[in-house]
């Protein structure tokens, strides 16, 4: 009896503590769509998470473990780009970003979705932002030479080129792996 | 008795299991960050003994509490056996452009008060417009607002600040030499009767630059038995323009920093510290890194050339000391072997307005960001 009384408090205490699994908060969702609305205009309809194995994973190193690739598909269903939301370091913390493919996987926008600290967030510039513009799958990005840094969020700058880096060959492996 | 025993070894076993899924749990939300920085230095002055020093060791600790709510500290061990809290201040998001901070903060003034980690700026020693003229590291508690404008490629902060201390009945902390440096409170029991007002915006919409204009403006404060009596405080409005430039392996930075005093006269006559009615300073620094982009290491050759002046302008009966009229040339090299670990050697070209010889100096030092 007293077993089944612990086994019963055991259970209770692991369903409170319960991780949430759906992957993207709510905050970041509504963020995300936002940025979507903005850079597809009428074409997009909606976004549909690229459910990969855990082999494909392995193989397209993904940046973080809780990253997501999106198709973007327009009212035909018909895929018009990709969205890559990803995680990288920050000074202390860690922010989210978004890398938005057209459909030839060439980068035609980057945006940060949510930076939670108050140094280094000048990384959130559009003209920042805008030099990683152009650069296609597989293409290796380098900090100084195609992009300019930003003095006082050299972490920061850093973090999201290495990032877009890995990206880029992220989405070149799924290309070559016939997943997107 | 069996079946008891057994229920307690199911409940070490899955507490256990529980206790490490909790820490992994935590490890993976990243609500923790632990980071550091830290220098340690050799000067040697042209005849004379050199000095060696772990000038500093901070310890980071940072805590989000919420995607808007969270704290950072910095711990600071100064020349192994002074002990500093050098940060530790609330941070609330409201907006994604908009945070309200308080607690124990750096003051936006000039390049290296708030970017001093060591692989931040060239030379050894930090450059001497930022000690003398503004008083790096320079913070006191306060509350104010940050934020940013992702649009405009624009940076602002403001802020209410505890101000420097002046008087205390005994002595006069700022001076003519050192400027505002020994006026310092650094949140330590710190003595507030009249808050200041601290604001900086920097825009960095044009590629690669990076332009910061700052202002603070207040009283110092005196303690509770003597803040009546003339002389015991002086007004400060301090100004401070500057920039930073990257291209490619061309860099370059400058900032000019003016400060006024108002009552200097009245404080010196109290505390004869021969306090001056205005201060200035700036520099121009160029760099140039000497290995190809592609590598991770960077090895930069830089310049600078800075003038700082604590007896600017003098009031009443001092007489201008002109060997507060200083200027110095710095040359050397910073090899950076990693991101955050760096080694640095100069040489220092030091000269005053006075007829008086001015050591030179060589200095050699490594820093580490993590």
């Amino acid at each position: 009896m007293i077993k089944y009384f612990f086994v019963l408090l055991l259970l209770s205490f692991n369903k409170s503590f319960a991780l949430q699994s759906d992957g993207i908060t709510k905050n970041l969702e509504v963020k995300l769509e936002k940025v979507l609305k903005e850079h597809f205009n009428e074409s997009f309809k909606q976004k549909e998470i690229l459910i990969l194995d855990a082999d494909i994973k392995q193989l397209a190193k993904l940046n973080h473990v809780d990253d997501l690739i999106f198709k973007i598909k327009d009212l035909n269903a018909t895929t018009i780009g990709f969205a890559y939301v990803g995680k990288a370091r920050s000074k202390i913390a860690l922010f989210d970003y978004v890398v938005i493919f057209d459909k030839n996987l060439v980068i035609s926008q980057v945006k940060v979705l949510i930076y939670r600290e108050s140094h280094g967030g000048e990384i959130g510039s559009k003209r920042f932002l805008h030099q990683f513009f152009g650069f296609e799958k597989n293409k290796e990005i380098i900090y100084k030479k195609d992009i300019a840094g930003i003095s006082g969020a050299t972490i920061s700058a850093v973090s999201i080129t290495n990032s877009v880096n890995n990206v880029l060959k992220t989405m070149g492996t799924l290309y070559q792996l016939k997943q997107l | 008795m069996k079946k008891l025993l057994l229920s307690f070894l199911f409940i070490g076993i899955t507490t256990g299991i529980f206790a490490q899924r909790q820490a992994e749990d935590f490890l993976k939300s990243n609500s923790l960050m632990f980071g550091g920085y830290g220098e340690i230095i050799y000067n040697q002055p042209e005849g004379l003994n050199g000095k060696l020093d772990v000038q500093r060791l901070v310890i980071l600790m940072g805590y989000k509490f919420s995607d808007k709510v969270s704290v950072l500290t910095e711990i600071e061990y100064e020349h192994v056996n002074e002990v500093y809290v050098e940060q530790f201040y609330l941070n609330y998001k409201l907006t994604d452009n908009f945070n309200v901070k308080g607690g124990l903060m750096l003051i936006p003034m000039g390049i290296v008060n708030e970017y001093h980690e060591p692989t931040f700026f060239n030379g050894v020693n930090r450059p001497s417009v930022d000690g003398n003229i503004v008083p790096t590291t320079w913070r006191e508690i306060g509350v104010g607002v940050s934020g940013k404008s992702d649009e405009m490629s624009l940076g602002y902060q403001a802020y209410v600040f505890n101000g420097f201390i002046s008087y205390d009945g005994t002595k006069g902390y700022i001076g003519g030499s050192s400027g505002l440096r020994g006026g310092r409170q650094k949140g330590i029991s710190s003595t507030i009767n009249k808050p200041n007002l601290s604001a900086k915006v920097d825009y960095y919409g044009v590629q690669g630059l990076k332009v910061g204009l700052a202002g603070y403006v207040g009283r110092t404060q005196a303690t509770d038995n003597v803040d009546m009596i003339p002389g015991a405080d002086v007004g400060i409005t301090m100004i401070g323009l500057d920039a930073r430039y990257n291209y490619n392996r061309f860099n370059a930075r400058g900032q000019y920093i003016y400060t006024d005093i108002t009552d200097a006269v009245a404080y010196n006559t109290l505390t004869n510290k021969a306090l001056g009615s205005s201060m200035k300073g700036w520099y121009l620094e160029t760099s140039y890194n000497l290995l190809p982009t592609e590598k991770e290491q960077e090895l930069h050759a830089f310049t600078r050339y800075e003038i700082y002046d604590t007896h600017n302008t003098v009031e009443g009966s001092l007489v201008k000391n002109k060997a507060f009229d200083r200027n110095d040339i710095t040359f050397g090299l910073s090899y950076h072997i990693a991101k955050g670990a760096v080694v640095k050697t100069d040489y220092q070209i030091k000269d005053d307005a006075s007829s008086n010889s001015v050591k030179n100096q060589f200095n050699l030092g490594i820093g580490v960001v993590f």
